[in-house]
């Protein structure tokens, strides 16, 4: 039983990191759009397409890191 | 009650990243079955899904106590994390960079495994794990497609009805189900849950999307291309290079 337990914990933990780049660029685009709206720095409305375009540069340097391994 | 625009994405989203890991733990299962008989198989296997089942039951009621801005971001930046972790892998596989997932190869492994192991017991273990593990996907999908008001039950009865459709076409063929094709299948679920968690991220940040909802269809086309393109890209990279 406990290596059932280790078993789901480490499935749990590979769900959302096994590539930890991946999650903390992805983690990064959410908080960096975040930091944008509540400093002014972009409007509201623009937001999505921000954290859409940084979405899309944490897949591309997920693939790029992936492909070199 | 829940519009038909509103619910087929989620029940889609829940179908086909159902179907994946269903599939992945049916090859475990049949391992089993062959190797040392239906009964640990089957009693491993319902165990599991007793588990998943009330994980399911107990957890999606919880998330609707939650606040929907604070719901909405963190189930918003978990699908996004999950989603890009598997638009990630069937991009390199698309573009040759890592190996298909290979289902025959999987059985064998696993048969060869049981027939050095002793025991009905350790079998039934063996099949309950991988559903257990498999399955842990599929919870956490359908609690986070689910997770708005009336959206759980669609989610559920999708992740149900491919459980159904691939349990019914294994008991038909009784071989590991090599046709079905993984990656596209994780590619566009990759593509769905991005888009799913995208969407839902920003809406939690309170910057609300041009298009309402529609705007899901969007940026699952958006990923969807840009992987595409990724995988293309990779194709054409020189033999040495990969």
């Amino acid at each position: 039983m406990i290596d059932v337990l280790k078993a789901l914990t480490a499935e749990i933990v590979k769900m959302f990191a096994a590539d930890l780049w991946l999650t903390l660029t992805a983690l990064a685009a959410v908080g960096l759009t975040l930091l944008a709206i509540r400093t002014g720095l972009i409007d509201p409305a623009a937001a999505p397409f921000v954290l859409a375009g940084g979405v899309l540069v944490a897949l591309a340097v997920g693939v790029a890191r992936g492909a070199r391994r | 009650m829940v519009s038909f625009a509103t619910a087929a994405p989620v029940v889609g989203a829940a179908f086909i990243a159902s179907t994946v890991e269903i599939v992945e733990a049916f090859t475990i299962v049949l391992a089993v079955s062959v190797v040392r008989g239906v009964r640990p198989a089957a009693l491993g296997t319902l165990a599991a899904l007793a588990i998943l089942i009330a994980a399911i039951a107990v957890f999606g009621p919880l998330l609707s106590l939650v606040p929907i801005h604070g719901l909405q971001l963190t189930v918003g930046v978990l699908l996004l994390v999950f989603g890009l972790g598997w638009l990630r892998k069937a991009v390199l596989r698309a573009g040759g960079a890592i190996p298909l997932h290979d289902e025959a190869a999987a059985f064998d492994r696993e048969a060869a495994s049981l027939e050095r192991q002793a025991g009905d017991w350790l079998a039934g273990v063996a099949a309950f794990k991988a559903v257990l593990l498999e399955g842990t996907e599929v919870v956490f999908i359908v609690l986070a497609v689910g997770a708005r008001p009336g959206l759980l039950l669609p989610a559920a009865a999708g992740a149900a009805a491919a459980c159904v459709l691939v349990l019914a076409v294994g008991m038909l063929v009784r071989r590991p189900l090599t046709r079905i094709p993984e990656n596209s299948l994780k590619f566009a679920v990759g593509c769905l849950l991005t888009g799913f968690g995208a969407f839902w991220s920003c809406e939690g940040l309170g910057a609300p999307w041009p298009g309402g909802e529609w705007a899901i269809l969007g940026l699952i086309g958006l990923y969807g291309g840009a992987g595409l393109a990724m995988a293309a890209a990779l194709r054409r990279r020189p033999v040495s290079a990969r």
